[in-house]
């Protein structure tokens, strides 16, 4: 099937009437909150994840993913009126957005987060479009090793990208490992750490978990430290107020380009998403431009490369789920439920098995970005209201949510103590500096890392060469040795270097 | 506080290691159901060592009631859990949003009320039609 084919394909599932009002539902309640500082779209996935459960598959897919990018779109608001993050990703844009905002062209910065969101979700889906049906194809001829390398390299790749110690970010990995063995044993059915209680036969529900560490703990963060917000920026007035000017697109266009093409392979990263690929476009646009100085104090490019570059993420991140069956990010994860919920692994096998899924997902998510821009600039005046909203009503929306999401799943009140367990757990581990994304990416990896180790000893009758001889994953697993061994080697050069320094200096 | 954290993370290391050492184990060659899960507890029980050896810092200290405000919000939470079974959802949602309105939130008993009622009723209609059963408990619904 050539590209126009499938194209007509897709497009034929996402224009039908039921898939465009859930394109505009999950997008409009993406934007929503992504606007809200607290709530994200991590948590506000896992709610809807049980009630996508009587949808048709496709349409399900199309909603949550619409939350997704929509919440890109979304967060940016609130950095640029208020300089508090509304997602995460929308951390860098705080700095030049508010500065752009507090000089009076709040407008512009929203209306350009606005435009680049658009061409580089764009550009995204373009590459996703072009780079998934190859990599499907070539995933087919994966075995065991090769699973067992792309997660075992997964979780290397997350718990060095955007930690401040990679220590205790591989900490986090492992216990992530150990909570997916919680349960029956996916080879021989034998029930491990289950401690005689009978809800953990089944294993710890991903959704309680997610609910409790992304929403809970929001929760816990917001009533021990009551968000401060500095004094809000004038919401612009009028559709006008956000067009950028000509000297303003000059200086903006090249940053989406690049944030764009930067954005785009980050998030093909595992674990790397959104925030990681704003981080390293605005670092790029600040190291390339003639004027680093302005940079800070109000630079278009600053509002222009990180969102850009969040949005070609979220397209990109779909590319692993979609080819491989391995989620690059919390969110992917999520989504990997979504499928699963459904009866459907995603993989290699999907593309040819389920074609109209597969592009109907893609085309909706053209169809979700041109609605995102009709939605945001006209309506940019109500959701700046939106981010007013104080904690004192927050609390109680999130905790609402996280009840119902983890009650939600089976029914079932102990999942509403996993739940806050999670929660109690993830606000400490934030506070001592753990982070939660290689928890959770390892939980869901674990199961298929432990099932491809085991296949794969058995297969090479208990040698560690079949590892070594297949060339791709001999690679991965090289990359992540690398990645694994070089500060052990820096901090063993130092000593080295230090203990022959020493000496001198002493006599 | 972060380095109890570290502490806390060996224990449990060590603890699964301990528990999984009662799974059988087999061999490289034919692992077993205990393969795996040794492995891994190894593994956490080795990096957060690491992370207690770069000899992390603290966070900074939470202002007055912080902590205070963060347990009673748990604790509700937790009861919530014990109580939506025997006195149903529409109840027991309400008195946890009465709390958090007027008790953490400070706002007016009356938006208080309000607000707790209408955000449980309205929750109640929406999950049920959306065909997400909530319990009903002992009010007649």
């Amino acid at each position: 099937m050539g590209v126009w084919e499938s194209l007509a394909l897709g497009f034929s599932v996402s224009l039908t009437p039921a898939n465009l009002a859930y394109c505009f539902a999950g997008v409009l309640l993406g934007t929503l909150v992504g606007v809200l500082p607290g709530l994200g779209s991590a948590a506000t996935i896992a709610l809807l994840l049980p009630v996508t459960y009587k949808m048709p598959p496709t349409s399900a897919l199309i909603m949550l993913a619409g939350i997704w990018y929509g919440s890109m779109y979304g967060g940016s608001t609130t950095s640029i009126l208020l300089r508090v993050p509304g997602e995460s990703a929308s951390v860098m844009t705080c700095i030049d957005g508010f500065e752009m905002a507090r000089r009076g062209r709040a407008g512009a910065a929203l209306g350009i987060a606005a435009f680049g969101s658009f061409i580089a979700g764009t550009l995204g889906l373009v590459g996703l479009m072009l780079l998934a049906p190859p990599l499907a194809e070539f995933a087919l001829d994966f075995g065991p090793p090769e699973y067992f390398a792309l997660t075992a390299l997964g979780l290397t790749l997350v718990s060095f990208l955007g930690t401040s110690s990679a220590p205790k970010a591989l900490a986090m990995a492992a216990l992530g490992l150990l909570l997916g063995t919680v349960g029956l044993d996916p080879v021989r059915s034998e029930a491990r750490f289950t401690f005689g209680v009978l809800s953990l036969q089944s294993g710890i529900d991903l959704i309680p978990m997610v609910m409790g560490l992304f929403g809970f703990s929001q929760v816990l963060h917001l009533v021990a430290r009551p968000l401060v917000a500095e004094a809000a920026a004038q919401a612009p007035r009028g559709f006008l107020a956000l067009l950028p000017n000509r000297q303003e697109w000059r200086a903006a266009a090249p940053a989406i380009g690049r944030g764009s093409v930067v954005g785009f392979l980050v998030g093909l990263l595992p674990g790397a998403g959104g925030t990681i690929s704003s981080f390293v476009a605005y670092a790029i646009e600040k190291r390339l431009s003639r004027h680093p100085e302005r940079f800070g104090r109000g630079a278009i490019e600053g509002v222009a490369a990180p969102e850009s570059a969040n949005n070609s993420a979220t397209a990109s991140g779909f590319i692993p789920l979609l080819t491989l069956g391995l989620p690059a990010n919390v969110v992917m994860a999520l989504m990997l439920g979504a499928f699963m919920l459904h009866g459907i692994t995603p993989g290699p096998t999907l593309l040819a098995q389920k074609p109209d899924m597969f592009w109907g997902l893609i085309t909706s998510m053209f169809v979700g970005n041109v609605m995102l821009l009709v939605l945001n600039l006209p309506l940019i005046g109500v959701f700046a209201k939106v981010t007013r909203m104080p904690a004192a009503y927050l609390v109680p929306v999130i905790v609402l949510a996280c009840l119902v999401g983890a009650y939600g799943v089976n029914n079932n009140a102990f999942d509403i103590l996993v739940m806050v367990g999670f929660g109690v757990f993830g606000y400490y581990a934030e506070r001592t500096g753990f982070s939660l994304a290689p928890l959770v990416l390892a939980f869901v990896l674990g199961p298929l890392m432990e099932t491809s180790l085991r296949q794969s000893l058995i297969l090479s009758q208990g040698g560690f060469d079949i590892f070594v001889t297949r060339p791709i994953s001999v690679v991965l697993l090289g990359i992540a040795v690398l990645m694994l061994v070089t500060p052990v080697l820096r901090w063993m050069g130092r000593r080295y270097v230090a203990s022959r320094i020493a000496p001198k200096t002493g006599s | 506080m972060t380095r109890v954290a570290c502490a806390l993370l060996v224990l449990l290391g060590v603890a699964a290691v301990y528990s999984a050492s009662r799974l059988a184990f087999g061999s490289a060659r034919a692992p077993e159901t205990g393969f795996f899960p040794t492995l891994v507890a190894l593994a956490l029980a080795l990096f957060s060592g690491l992370a207690l050896a770069e000899r992390p810092e603290n966070p900074a200290p939470l202002e007055r009631g912080g902590s205070a405000r963060l347990w009673i919000v748990t604790g509700a939470t937790a009861a919530y859990a014990a109580l939506i079974q025997p006195a149903g959802f529409l109840v027991s949602t309400a008195a946890l949003l009465l709390l958090l309105l007027r008790g953490i939130g400070r706002l007016s008993w009356t938006a208080s009320v309000a607000m707790a009622l209408g955000a449980s009723i309205a929750t109640y209609e929406l999950f049920t039609r959306l065909g997400m059963p909530l319990p009903a408990g002992f009010l007649p619904i």
